[in-house]
């Protein structure tokens, strides 16, 4: 059932946009924060990310990698102290890195976004219903009576039961708020979808449920969704395309099958290996020694040079360029050459190893 | 296997042994208690659980939340009395949980953020009047190395990992045989994850130190322990080896964690839910606590609570509580 969530009505976009330009295409996106004492941080470093209707693209990453604040630049909701200073985040052609951007027009209209921690986002005070209800009134400009039976149907396409849907946020279980906040975020129809850790604080069973929804919201609405997570087997199931990020730049992106068979660079092959799969029948886990840098005293060269064990004399101190292989394959490593064109064979990185529950 | 993990095993009855815990939790009396006049009805934690842990092994206790697993750890580590039953550690009641470490999932709520290293660890040995030389020995056991670098600095300038390293020095100062570790690597950057747990099966290997491992990954449990428990609702609903467990899952609600699994194995099937709804935040239900939720579940599964009973086709500690088992069709 779609009624509620947009298939309904020809999608106006906004001044400057055009139906004919890519959904969503962010290029060379670089993001600082400025700190207390005067020092800038960049924590999103030059990269490029796209998602095309109906599909899915999953952007990974540990704390501090800039996952989230690349989310914070596509919605305009950076903090007082951050800023774009360079690249483009275009949405149908219009740039919304621009000056003067149109952000107040496609935040929530255009492109919304689930985050983690939906006892925060929702409103307390307000019931369910009515919060969906508010966001289409006040959004769209839609009558008071409209809304509500919008946000009706909305909340049953999310499988928020009839009988809860004029309940307040506390009343409902962790599932049913993370399905109202997807209410919240569809109710104006949206292009994109950004999840940012969606299912982050979840129990395993619920997680898989509102997977599901995500999976069945954005066939059914041909809606481009960018699933943000430090959790490689949630974007494995998910999404077609991944990009790996590491303190601010994207490190290794390409089609899921590619990535996740054959990871090429050493850090894609630590995260892939660090935790056990029980599914896969796999005890044996890579150990990756240190932790991530200090962004704001970032060492020369390849960030995870000091923690690679591929790394030689030049990872230390010249940027590894981005190539850019065949099927939007790219790769930032100094240990792969161009060569000719072709996708290099990976090179096992030699982490140590650890074999749990060995009796 | 080292010479003391071996002495450790060798004894025949188990370093833990649980048997017919329950806890109510007092609910606040509702509105709808007062106009029936009925007292407030409490919330069961836990059900008569029963758990033996011999010396150096390791088991996890697979639960979500609500299950019950944290108000276990609190039980075992001596800071909650059950309601029923008992828990004895080396045959002894509660009076000797030096024995007994805790270490908690988040780093951040265990450490005091004004203390440095040394003082926190010398804390818990004053409290059991143990010698404070130990807090480099516990320091260097939990590889903060060198201890002297460690001990005077703040939580502030050490990394997530390397908090958690600390909260497992603060337990091993006080040299237990088993440490009761709940969700120690969930809070985690997941390349800090395989450094705690490199370090918990080392303390296992080197110190024949036991675990009990409390955590909602099933694939973490089945890679790190010897046995798995599984908590639904206050009650153990299946429990057996590692490999038994994962491998020939019995339970409806242990298929349903498995199902919902997803992994980066190209070759592995994608996740789905095979159970509805939630875990019941009021009242458990009568029966199998899980048939709401469940696929297999008949008239009779709401009649009585099923017993442990060992699961079909597997070994004698391979028990499961589903008067369905037998009839569940084989996995995919």
């Amino acid at each position: 059932m779609s009624a509620a969530a947009g298939a309904d009505h020809a999608r106006q976009l906004p001044e400057g946009a055009d139906a004919a330009s890519p959904l969503l295409e962010i290029r060379g996106l670089r993001v600082s924060f400025t700190l207390s004492d005067g020092r800038r941080l960049t924590a999103v470093d030059g990269i490029n990310l796209s998602v095309a209707p109906g599909e899915a693209v999953g952007l990974a990453g540990e704390s501090g990698s800039g996952k989230s604040t690349a989310v914070g630049a596509i919605m305009g909701l950076l903090a007082p102290n951050g800023r774009i200073d360079a690249g483009s985040i275009r949405y149908r052609g219009l740039d919304l890195a621009a000056k003067g951007a149109p952000l107040r027009r496609t935040r929530w209209r255009e492109i919304a976004v689930v985050f983690q921690g939906s006892l925060v986002a929702l409103n307390p005070v307000i019931k369910v219903r009515d919060q969906v209800a508010e966001a289409i009134e006040l959004r769209l400009g839609e009558p008071a009576e409209v809304a509500q039976e919008k946000a009706k149907l909305l909340l049953h396409d999310v499988g928020i039961p009839e009988k809860r849907i004029n309940a307040y946020p506390h009343q409902l279980s962790g599932g049913q708020r993370q399905r109202a906040m997807l209410a919240v975020a569809l109710s104006c129809s949206p292009a994109v979808l950004i999840g940012d850790e969606p299912t982050t604080a979840l129990d395993v069973i619920v997680q898989a449920q509102i997977l599901e929804l995500l999976d069945r919201m954005r066939q059914e609405y041909g809606l481009g969704l960018i699933l943000i997570t430090h959790d490689l087997a949630v974007i494995a199931d998910m999404c077609d395309r991944v990009a790996i990020m590491y303190a601010g730049r994207i490190v290794e992106s390409g089609s899921v099958k590619e990535i996740f068979s054959a990871p090429r660079h050493p850090y894609t092959q630590a995260l892939l290996g660090a935790a056990p799969d029980a599914r896969a029948g796999r005890r044996t886990i890579k150990v990756l020694e240190g932790h991530p840098p200090d962004l704001s005293a970032l060492p020369p060269g390849c960030h995870f040079a000091p923690r690679c064990p591929l790394a030689d004399a030049r990872c230390r101190e010249e940027d590894p360029p981005t190539i850019e292989y065949a099927d939007q394959v790219t790769l930032a490593c100094h240990r792969y050459s161009l060569g000719d064109g072709k996708l290099p064979t990976p090179i096992d990185a030699p982490y140590p190893t650890l074999e749990l529950g060995k009796r | 296997m080292s010479e003391q993990l071996r002495a450790n095993t060798s004894a025949s009855a188990p370093l833990l042994r649980v048997r017919g815990v329950s806890v109510t939790y007092a609910a606040q009396r509702s509105i709808a208690d007062l106009l029936a006049r009925r007292s407030a009805s409490g919330i069961v934690a836990l059900d008569s659980v029963d758990l033996d842990v011999n010396a150096g092994e390791i088991v996890a206790v697979v639960g979500e939340s609500g299950s019950g697993k944290t108000t276990l750890a609190r039980v075992i580590a001596g800071l909650i009395a059950a309601d029923e039953g008992v828990v004895e550690v080396e045959g002894e009641g509660p009076n000797d949980w030096r024995s007994v470490g805790m270490v908690f999932q988040d780093p951040y709520e265990t450490l005091d953020p004004k203390r440095t290293l040394g003082e926190f660890i010398a804390e818990g040995l004053e409290a059991q009047g143990l010698p404070m030389d130990r807090v480099d020995t516990a320091l260097e056991a939990a590889e903060l190395l060198p201890a002297a670098a460690f001990r005077d600095r703040v939580p502030e300038e050490l990394s997530g990992g390397q908090r958690q390293r600390v909260v497992i020095a603060g337990a091993l100062a006080l040299n237990p045989k088993l440490v009761i570790a709940d969700e120690p690597v969930s809070m985690l950057d997941v390349s800090m994850r395989a450094q705690i747990l490199a370090l918990i099966e080392q303390l296992r290997r080197d110190q024949g130190i036991a675990w009990i491992f409390i955590t909602h990954d099933l694939s973490l449990a089945w890679a790190i322990s010897d046995r798995v428990v599984v908590l639904y609702l206050g009650a153990v609903v299946e429990e057996g080896t590692a490999e038994q467990v994962l491998r020939n899952p019995a339970h409806p609600y242990t298929r349903a964690l498995l199902a919902a699994l997803p992994s980066t194995d190209p070759g592995a099937a994608g996740t789905h839910s095979l159970a509805a709804g939630e875990i019941p935040q009021g009242d458990t239900p009568s029966g199998c606590r899980f048939r709401n939720r469940c696929a297999h579940a008949i008239e009779a599964c709401a009649l009585t609570r099923p017993p442990l009973e060992v699961a079909p086709g597997g070994g004698a500690e391979h028990r499961v509580a589903c008067i369905r088992a037998a009839e569940l069709p084989p996995l995919s």
